[in-house]
């Protein structure tokens, strides 16, 4: 696992075919955020449907929201405008670019990461949204084209599921399965789910986490569940990375902040997506020195026996 | 009289008496002068076409000094079906997709699928030909290896082929039979390259030349103003010229004729002004590292992608790919030919053997300027690059290894030690070869930018750097898809730099690959492509 020197921005990348679902999945982001600052970079503002009294201001290739978040336009030169934000004194908690409709999502994946070899941004999230309706439909090329560009996605949204009919759903379900085993299958209705999955979990300074009920149902989808745990004691650096490949395992994202022995009181920040994980320094130091993990997984495979038990292992 | 004159940007000539110049004149197709704006000027007529370039960066057009694009449009292009480990991550999912192509198949359809990989398909199990049968009991079906060396066949692909258990092996070639002589699904090496074709001119004309035009495209859009054909057979003559006669930017384009012609003849063929010409031959000592067809002193490492993926036996150390006797026979009577060898080698047994035979060759037959290659050179050792520059063999390293393969060929193939050394470009130069760098395209996508960044940091796809001490500097890596690979070539003398009197092959680019940082030169983008003075792309 790569450590970093230093907290980076993180970038979720959204693609799709056109119509399968990316502009609704980018207006949920917009008006959940909390009070993150999230800066969503779209193909067209016109396919935006933004509430009115949400806007701050507004002109021909930016919107700035009150909650904080800011909308462009996607110009020729991503990496610039990105730098932009970058520099900015009030900087992004996530970058989000949606592909465009009709270009392979894989040119923006491998733009992004030259862009993290600088070391400013991370890559935290590829999601594809495949339109369930119409994904039976596609002829052999199309159909292929979905699947090869699933396959390098993260998180792959089955979007319109209530429009398929459950035969249906059930062999694209094997279509993936087979064809895209790295990417998690998530079926959805209108891009409906759990910000947590797209963001990530924030980590709370002040300790929400309730280590007597690790695993709880996670609000906005069921079907996903969350567990955590905290810990004064210092982590072995070897262990937790034996524990991470558990939960990589086992759940779709995780994130904590970890204190490990023989390190100094400045914790390091752990993000994981689907089997990536990366281990970075965090911006300030912590006084309390409290260890947390938060990890997010389905229902069915997210296993809470098992994860204690190799917490405990970690802490042994 | 057609003229153009470049300024207000930076030129890099990367060979030449020229200072830092900031400007070029060319006339008809070619480069008359090089230096300061007013120099320049002077040696022009009063009305040439200015080309501002506007802070950007005029390069001499990259040379790729080893690919096969005629070969590439065949292998790649539609309709064959991608299944890279980049696109279709696992064997089950490869699988899947094979399932797929066929359930969409016209009844006889030929079908084709590029990039089956040992060691990056997870759960890779080499396919039987009764696996594929039962799968595609109709169609001829054959599944081609990443490396390009091998294909797997069903029943019906063996039977338009015309292998069968009467079949002998021929020279060069492995087919792997059952016990009763049956082919049992694998064949690889020159036999490969055969079956192919059948699969190729089933699906006609119009699709090669299709795909030939977007493989052309590619390489020009890169800024790749000349490459070779490798492995060129007579009957690729007609695709070429039919491409020049449309108007295609096709680069220049050196041929290496295949050593498999029965009668050793090689076509002599110089097309246009230095655009498509005989350069050479190519030969294969051995194969690919990749499916344990390469010969070495030291065996591959055991494990379960060596002994159960790949099928080696312990302690495997592998062979030439023809017999040794038979290999010499062809070597002399090409060299004695006069043309220039270019002698595809893997591992070090290979270049032992190559490298022995040459010295007998050039001491019965000496010729002071024969610049006989190495190509792709994967395990060159120290004392052979030493004996190499003696000779005056050069190498043609295929660095894209490291960047493609880098992970499996440490952990599971050769081991750090050796993979601290593959593909030893350092080495070379510190012994003072002038080498040269390629894609070896199909196997990996064309671009020198790729290349020099490969060559100058050495990382694998997952960031580990193989081997530090080997990787080249900026100045050396850009001479190296420029100047040093038109000297390999044999075509120094009007290519590979911004100097007067060469061809006017440009490439704009919208950074400067010697001052950027190793890790940033791929980002840099081709902004223009020159051809012989003609603007052939634009960003």
């Amino acid at each position: 696992m790569p450590d970093q020197a230093q907290s980076r921005i993180p970038i979720v990348t959204i693609g799709g075919f056109l119509g399968s679902g990316k502009t609704t999945l980018i207006n949920h982001v917009l008006r959940q955020t909390d009070d993150q600052r999230i800066v969503v970079f779209v193909n067209d503002f016109g396919a935006i449907n933004i509430d009115y009294d949400l806007i701050e201001t507004a002109d021909t290739n930016r919107i700035s929201l009150k909650n904080g978040c800011v909308c462009c336009t996607l110009n020729d030169d991503l990496i610039s405008s990105l730098k932009l934000f970058m520099d900015d004194t009030d900087r992004p908690d996530a970058f989000v670019i949606e592909a465009s409709g009709i270009a392979d999502p894989r040119a923006l994946d491998r733009s992004i990461a030259l862009l993290e070899q600088t070391g400013s941004v991370r890559f935290d999230n590829r999601i594809y949204i495949v339109d369930a309706d119409q994904f039976l439909n596609a002829g052999f090329e199309d159909a292929e084209t979905i699947i090869d560009h699933a396959a390098a996605a993260d998180l792959v949204l089955l979007n319109k599921q209530d429009l398929a009919a459950a035969a249906d759903l059930q062999s694209l379900e094997a279509v993936f399965a087979g064809s895209a085993p790295n990417s998690t299958v998530l079926h959805t209705c209108h891009c409906r789910c759990s910000l947590e999955l797209i963001l990530g979990q924030r980590l709370s300074s002040n300790r929400v986490f309730k280590t007597e009920n690790p695993v709880e149902p996670l609000s906005g989808h069921h079907g996903f569940v969350s567990w955590s745990r905290e810990t004064k004691r210092k982590l072995d650096r070897s262990k937790f990375e034996q524990f991470v490949k558990y939960l990589a395992a086992t759940s779709y994202r995780a994130k904590g902040r970890i204190f490990f022995q023989n390190q100094t009181n400045q914790p390091r920040i752990f993000s994981m997506v689907g089997r990536r994980a990366v281990l970075e320094m965090a911006r300030n130091d912590d006084a309390e020195q409290i260890s947390q993990i938060v990890a997010i997984g389905k229902a069915n495979s997210l296993d809470k026996t098992r994860l204690e038990s190799w917490f405990e292992e970690m802490l042994r | 009289m057609r003229e153009t004159l470049f300024h207000g940007g930076t030129v890099i000539p990367v060979d030449g008496p020229s200072q830092n110049p900031d400007a070029v004149a060319v006339r008809e197709g070619r480069i008359i002068s090089v230096g300061s704006l007013p120099e320049v000027e002077e040696s022009l007529g009063t009305k040439p076409v200015r080309i501002d370039l506007s802070g950007t960066f005029l390069l001499p057009g990259f040379i790729d000094a080893h690919s096969h694009p005629l070969w590439a449009a065949k292998t790649r292009g539609a309709p064959v079906v991608d299944i890279r480990a980049e696109t279709v991550p696992t064997h089950e999912a490869v699988w899947r997709k094979i399932e797929r192509r066929v359930a969409a198949a016209r009844p006889g359809e030929h079908l084709l699928f590029f990039g089956l990989d040992a060691q990056l398909h997870d759960g890779f199990k080499a396919p039987t030909r009764e696996q594929i049968d039962e799968i595609a009991p109709d169609n001829p079906l054959g599944i081609q290896t990443s490396n390009c060396h091998a294909l797997y066949l069903n029943s019906a692909g063996f039977a338009v082929c015309g292998i069968d258990e009467n079949t002998e092996t021929p020279v060069g070639s492995i087919i792997e039979r059952q016990s009763c002589g049956r082919p049992s699904g694998k064949i690889a090496e020159a036999i490969t390259w055969q079956a192919l074709e059948v699969f190729y001119e089933a699906w006609g004309d119009d699709r090669l030349n299709d795909e030939f035009k977007a493989t052309i495209d590619e390489f020009i859009r890169q800024g790749i103003t000349t490459t070779t054909e490798h492995l060129y057979l007579p009957f690729y003559k007609a695709y070429y010229l039919s491409a020049i006669g449309r108007g295609w930017p096709l680069p220049r384009i050196a041929a290496y004729q295949q050593a498999v012609t029965p009668d050793m003849q090689v076509e002599l063929m110089n097309v246009g002004d230095d655009r498509l010409w005989m350069a050479g031959v190519k030969i294969h000592a051995d194969g690919s590292p990749f499916i344990g067809n390469i010969w070495l002193t030291e065996p591959y490492l055991e494990n379960e992608v060596t002994l159960e993926r790949m099928d080696l036996r312990a302690g495997h150390t592998g062979s030439p790919n023809y017999p040794q006797v038979y290999f010499e026979e062809m070597v002399r009577n090409y060299v004695s030919q006069g043309w220039q060898m270019t002698i595809h080698t893997q591992g070090d047994r290979t270049i032992d053997m190559v490298l022995d035979l040459l010295e007998e060759v050039l001491a019965d037959f000496p010729r002071p300027d024969h610049r006989f290659r190495l190509e792709h050179c994967a395990l060159m050792r120290d004392d052979q690059i030493e004996r190499a520059v003696k000779l005056g063999v050069l190498s043609s390293f295929f660095i894209n290894h490291i960047t493609h393969w880098g992970a499996p060929i440490e952990d599971v193939l050769f081991g750090p030690k050796r993979a601290a050394h593959y593909v030893p470009a350092g080495s070379a130069v510190k012994q003072g070869m002038r080498i040269s760098l390629h894609a070896d395209t199909p196997m990996t996508d064309p671009s020198c930018l790729h290349l020099m960044q490969a060559a100058m940091t050495r990382k694998a796809g997952d960031g580990r750097c193989l081997g530090p001490e080997q990787c080249l500097d900026a100045e050396t890596a850009l001479r190296a898809v420029t100047i040093d690979a038109a000297y390999q070539i044999g075509k120094e003398g009007v290519l590979g730099s911004i100097s007067p009197g060469k061809h006017a092959d440009f490439v704009v680019l919208s950074g400067n690959p010697l001052s950027v940082q190793p890790d940033e030169i791929s980002k840099i983008k081709v902004l223009q492509t020159w051809l012989g003075g003609e603007r052939v792309y634009h960003a």
